[in-house]
């Protein structure tokens, strides 16, 4: 990725994240440890890879992305505003009775939600489904599915990946928010994955793995997986609740809401590194 | 060549097949028994097999549809809602998509296969979910236009199949209508009110009451349970002050709770019997050992329908 436009992401990264926290607290509730992480991965997609026009969120040529891990929407729609389906303004209502911006995502909404989100298999079912159908019809868009660690404890994922697997769809990408936390504590002690590469692996799926919150990487891995002939998954090690030092890594985070002190603190953080992303220049 | 209510479906989806290329259908394993082995032979680029993961059927149900699609997805009404509840309240309902749920080997008729396999609870599983519509055909012929009526009417939508039935009901030349209860049998005193395959034991249970003791009675095909025809409900109880529900399902959340609502509401002087699965599973048997097991039977019937009309208040009463 040359270096400028690898600049003006994480640049709008900074900006995206202090705004997830703003969103957040302006709703008084939401998922802070994943929506901090994953907003690397919502800038690389929207920003850099895919086809999308924010001025006609139902071309019918564009690229497909499902947010299946639905309580990651803050980060959803905070990259969507930046991208220009909406108005900013709007953030500052999510979660309140009657806003567009539900707590989790309606895709009756529309505004560049293409899923209603929630209940944790059923985004990479549609999206499999939805893959499935453009292949059919030899269709160059494609599909880019969002999930996370925790919810490949749902069954109807693994069905989802033998779906994919027979019917080869090579269109399809999913990533996995590999933050190793989900609301009881540690995915270990909850319930273990395991080794879920290898697991994937053995569904036939290729599989890459990259640093989540790294730019550079993600494009990196990214680009290594494009042209293989298979269903993909890029599992994305992140940090939960990165950028606010006393968030990282603590599952409590999941979907805790911080004091007021700690909210200062928590934006204070974020608004700094996003001026120096701006100072760096 | 054999003409029961699945069949009528599986002939519909050849014949929608012909002519509508945006037309999907799912399957889970069972394309055969839903009677699906001549669509998926002719229209292979149309058909999708699922495997074993109704879940995941669902989901692709929803995928497919929301790429402008009107999608099909059949399985045996006890998985099919059932086991994929979840998905078709969120990813079909919610998403508001054009995805027609079709349950087959309904109700206790599914026979020798048993209790896991004899969905009950379907109807009630259905029509509790915003957006969803539900049919029960009552034959082969209605089977047929209500595949078509779903197709036809975008938006989610639930068939229910049963393995059994006739070439037709009743000499009534009215078509089937969505949304529309259909008169079989005009009478007075009682209303029966069926669906599926308890439609022919209603009018043989009337034309029995009018031979033998002289009461001729009302018959009424629901075949559209939801959105239930309340009007003609309401219309036929003034006249018909005893009603009898007949079901093969269960009593709670059935057609019997509606139409008791719906009467009840309209401050209506009436009397419901309802002769339903009474908070049971089913059992191995042949679909008659089981109807007469589970009081599903043209006496029990009949006696339901004396016990409405006395329980029933009279113009006496007032």
């Amino acid at each position: 990725m040359e270096k400028n436009k690898l600049k003006q992401l994480e640049q709008v990264a900074g900006q995206t994240r202090a705004k997830v926290v703003e969103t957040i607290q302006a709703a008084g509730s939401g998922h802070l440890a994943g929506s901090l992480g994953m907003v690397e991965v919502f800038t690389y997609l929207y920003h850099h890879v895919l086809s999308v026009r924010p001025q006609e969120p139902e071309w019918s040529e564009r690229d497909l992305l499902f947010l299946s891990a639905g309580h990651l929407c803050p980060t959803l729609y905070v990259t969507l505003a930046s991208k220009g389906y909406f108005d900013s303004d709007l953030l500052l209502t999510m979660r309140r009775l009657d806003s567009p911006l539900q707590g989790h995502p309606r895709r009756q909404v529309k505004l560049g939600i293409e899923n209603s989100a929630g209940p944790l298999g059923q985004g990479i079912s549609m999206a499999v489904g939805a893959a499935y159908q453009l292949q059919q019809e030899k269709s160059k868009r494609r599909v880019v599915v969002i999930s996370s660690d925790g919810e490949q404890q749902e069954g109807q994922c693994w069905e989802a990946y033998l779906f994919a697997a027979h019917y080869q769809l090579k269109n399809l990408t999913i990533l996995i928010d590999c933050n190793g936390i989900q609301q009881s504590g540690a995915v270990k002690s909850v319930m273990n994955l395991e080794d879920l590469k290898s697991k994937l692996l053995a569904f036939n799926l290729a599989v890459g793995v990259c640093e989540g919150n790294d730019l550079l990487a993600l494009d990196t891995a990214w680009k290594e997986l494009a042209d293989v002939p298979y269903p993909k998954v890029l599992l994305c090690q992140t940090t939960a609740g990165k950028g606010v030092d006393f968030m990282e890594n603590d599952y409590h985070w999941h979907a805790g809401m911080p004091s007021e002190a700690q909210w200062e603190e928590a934006l204070r953080q974020v608004q700094l590194s996003k001026e120096q992303d701006v100072k760096d220049d | 060549m054999s003409k029961t209510i699945r069949d009528g479906f599986g002939e519909m989806m050849v014949e929608l097949g012909q002519s509508n290329p945006n037309l999907i259908v799912l399957s889970a394993d069972v394309s055969e028994s839903l009677r699906l082995g001549e669509f998926k032979r002719t229209f292979p680029e149309q058909y999708v097999e699922l495997g074993i993961s109704e879940q995941n059927m669902a989901g692709v149900a929803a995928g497919i549809a929301m790429t402008g699609k009107t999608v099909v997805m059949a399985s045996f009404a006890a998985f099919n809602p059932g086991r994929n509840w979840e998905q078709i309240r969120v990813s079909i309902c919610e998403q508001n998509l054009d995805v027609k749920v079709v349950g087959g080997h309904a109700g206790l008729a599914t026979g020798a296969d048993g209790a896991t396999h004899q969905a009950l609870e379907d109807i009630a599983l259905m029509s509790v979910l915003p957006k969803m519509r539900v049919v029960a055909p009552s034959s082969f012929v209605e089977a047929k236009a209500a595949t078509a009526a779903l197709v036809a009417s975008p938006g989610p939508a639930y068939l229910r199949l049963s393995r059994e039935g006739r070439e037709k009901i009743g000499e009534s030349k009215k078509s089937f209508k969505l949304g529309r209860g259909q008169i079989l049998r005009r009478g007075g005193r009682a209303m029966i009110i069926a669906y599926g395959l308890t439609v022919e034991l209603a009018l043989e249970a009337a034309t029995q009451l009018y031979q033998d003791e002289a009461l001729s009675v009302t018959v009424v095909n629901m075949a559209t349970i939801k959105p239930l025809d309340k009007q003609l409900v309401i219309n036929l109880a003034r006249q018909n002050s005893g009603v009898v529900v007949v079901e093969e399902h269960q009593e709670i959340g059935g057609l019997g709770s509606m139409v008791g609502m719906v009467l009840a509401k309209a401050g209506l002087k009436v009397a419901l019997e309802i002769v339903a699965i009474k908070d049971s599973f089913g059992e191995s048997g042949t679909k008659a050992e089981l109807f007469l097991k589970y009081g599903l039977n043209v006496s029990r019937i009949k006696e339901c329908v004396w016990r409405a009309i006395e329980k029933a208040p009279t113009a006496s009463d007032d």
